[in-house]
């Protein structure tokens, strides 16, 4: 294993890296490079020389990132409306679906990790366990749906909407919300330690047994999680 | 090597056409393909990876390859590719119509 190259292609190909088929082209250049590198240091080459002769080999990333994003496109187009279909346990990594629908599926524990679900809605689904890690939810609608254990780790959840769902249990540490919709919820359990709120609302939700340790929020909001009675010792005001 | 860029861009336009053409006598994998070309062209064209895996992806989605990953027993894992019928008969029609062209370029330059 060269460390190095192993590195180099990491780097340049990490804004990618949430393409389920980038990480595995990704692998196969990197088995490839590998063995070149080998070839090179074979025929005599110094290992620095022959690093550098590689990763000068491999020309413009773009190019390929091009060819596979065209084929992404083409789900985008094809196919919007997902409504009442069965898709436990589906993996739906790296998709992207704009404007998608969502509607009264069965997601319990699909995985939608690093797609791109801009504006999609999801109403009235069963999202038990479902994973939405690194996804990008700007604007995406979750009104009364199951969101038990759904995970959100570094997800885009600007003007997401969340308004009547159960969101028992969910973790939103760390992340900042902007514009966020949490109205008619139930946060019983769920977590937002170190997150930083932005416009975000909370009108009638159940926020008793919510942690908000070291949560960054304005007056206002604050003011509207006091009356709901949460507990709000740890919190910052901004 | 190929230094002027202009001999560059036409020869990476076939740069399909050349892959498929080593894929008609057996299944390769990408760093084969490349070396390949090299030793083909007398040393003198090395297709840069960005291009050639872009290639190979895009015949790949048009259905003229298949790939597959290979066993591990010589190291490290392997993608290869298989040509299709579609394949050949892309690598036939691409191949012909080069023929052609280049009867008249023969002429004409």
């Amino acid at each position: 294993m060269n460390e190095k190259l192993k590195r180099y292609l990491d780097e340049i190909f990490s804004p990618y890296e949430d393409l389920h088929t980038v990480r595995e082209l990704k692998e196969e250049i990197y088995f490839d490079l590998q063995d070149k590198l080998n070839n090179l240091i074979e025929q005599g080459h110094d290992q620095e020389t022959a690093y550098r002769m590689t990763i000068d080999s491999i020309g413009d990333i773009n190019e390929i990132i091009e060819s596979i994003s065209s084929q992404t496109r083409e789900l985008k187009q094809k196919v919007k409306d997902f409504s009442a279909l069965n898709l436990q346990n589906a993996d739906l990594n790296g998709v992207v679906v704009h404007e998608g629908k969502f509607n009264c599926s069965s997601l319990k524990g699909s995985n939608f990790s690093g797609s791109d679900l801009t504006n999609c809605s999801f109403k009235c689904g069963d999202l038990y366990d479902a994973i939405f890690d690194g996804a990008n939810l700007t604007g995406a609608k979750f009104n009364k749906s199951n969101l038990e254990n759904v995970s959100f780790k570094n997800c885009s959840l600007n003007d997401t909407d969340f308004s009547g769902s159960n969101l028992t249990g969910v973790n939103f540490d760390d992340l900042t919300l902007s514009g966020t919709i949490f109205d008619k919820t139930n946060l019983t359990g769920a977590s937002f330690k170190n997150t930083i709120f932005r416009d975000v609302t909370f009108k009638s939700t159940n926020v008793r047994k919510t942690i908000f340790d070291g949560t960054t929020m304005d007056k206002l909001t604050y003011a509207v999680l006091k009356s709901n009675k949460a507990d709000l010792t740890k919190v910052i005001v901004i | 090597m190929v230094d002027n860029k202009i001999s560059a861009d036409l020869l990476r336009g076939h740069t399909d056409t050349i892959i498929l053409k080593l894929l008609i006598s057996g299944d390769k994998y990408g760093y084969e393909i490349s070396k390949l070309i090299f030793i083909n062209s007398n040393s003198k064209y090395e297709l840069k990876e960005a291009t050639m895996y872009s290639s190979l992806k895009r015949l790949e989605n048009e259905g003229c390859i298949t790939s597959y990953w290979g066993d591990e027993t010589q190291g490290g894992r392997r993608k290869y590719y298989k040509i299709t019928e579609k394949g050949k008969e892309l690598y036939s029609e691409n191949k012909n119509n080069w023929d052609y062209a280049k009867s008249i370029l023969d002429i004409l330059l």
